[in-house]
């Protein structure tokens, strides 16, 4: 046996190798990536949320003076209603074409 | 082990796949690498559970920089990249920890086969290489990479990998008692 054929031996002994094949390792991964993408999706939605309740809180004398007509019953409902519908419109923009725009026409010369 | 053949186009295919947001794409990367990430980590980390979660957290990373995995690279090399990187960071948070080991090795019982007698002086001679040149021992040596894999996944010019991989077996040989 050479020395090099000794080494390889050691070195294949050095670590237990992993099998081939292990869905309880690519399970984990999974569960993590999940759970990573799960956190991702929370944040992005908080993000809405909170451009939906900037827009609102814009749209406050609009929208108080909309809401006197409305019986005080149905107002809370009528206001959950209206940050959802902005929240969802919000969340279908697509904002960076429209910063692209936006900056077509302050630095017309700028691609 | 050698592994060429496996970095066909498929892997791109996957990645492509997986960047676009197919869950199962990118389990099957996870099925397809794991073995070799994680062998490599056990290699330079010496401690499986420690190299398994190693392996996950540069999967977890492998997920979340898809974006950055050039075309034409090879996603096994990319991945171990990853997992080296994510290897050193580990070891710079345990140095301390590391004198601890390494008495415990000494004080483990002996082995009276020449293989396991050979295992013994290997590790402890790994142990004393720098982080470099036993990543490129765990690649080149142990899991049978080419240099040029080997150059790609760690980042390293082919000439430094090639010396490291020249320097690392003739320490090693000598640890063994051996003549290089």
């Amino acid at each position: 046996m050479t020395a090099d054929d000794r080494l390889k031996l050691a070195l294949g002994l050095e670590a237990d190798a992993p099998p081939e094949v292990d869905y309880g390792f690519a399970a984990r991964v999974a569960e993590r990536i999940e759970r990573r993408r799960l956190a991702l999706r929370l944040m992005v939605l908080g993000l809405w949320a909170g451009v939906a309740a900037l827009i609102g809180w814009v749209l406050a004398p609009l929208l108080s003076d909309s809401g006197a007509a409305l019986s005080p019953g149905v107002r809370p409902v009528a206001m959950a209603l209206l940050v959802v519908g902005m929240a969802w419109m919000t969340s279908r923009m697509d904002f960076q074409r429209l910063a692209v725009q936006a900056r077509q026409v302050v630095w017309p010369a700028r691609r | 082990m050698t592994q060429t053949g496996r970095d066909s186009p498929n892997d791109q295919a996957l990645a492509e796949a997986a960047r676009a947001g197919s869950s199962r794409a990118f389990a099957a990367l996870v099925n397809r690498h794991q073995a070799a990430v994680r062998g490599f980590l056990r290699r330079v980390c010496h401690d499986p559970g420690e190299a398994d979660d190693l392996a996950q957290e540069a999967f977890l990373t492998a997920w979340s920089k898809l974006g950055t995995l050039k075309p034409d690279a090879s996603v096994r090399s990319w991945l171990c990249g990853l997992a080296w990187r994510k290897a050193m960071t580990a070891r710079r948070g345990r140095a301390r920890s590391a004198a601890r080991d390494r008495q415990w090795l000494d004080t483990r019982p002996a082995f009276d086969t020449p293989a396991s007698r050979d295992q013994v002086a290997v590790r402890k001679a790994l142990e004393t290489l720098p982080d470099d040149q036993r990543a490129v021992v765990a690649l080149c040596l142990a899991a049978d990479w080419s240099h040029a894999e080997a150059a790609e996944a760690l980042g390293l010019p082919l000439g430094t990998v090639k010396s490291h991989a020249t320097r690392g077996r003739a320490k090693l040989i000598e640890a063994m008692g051996e003549t290089p």
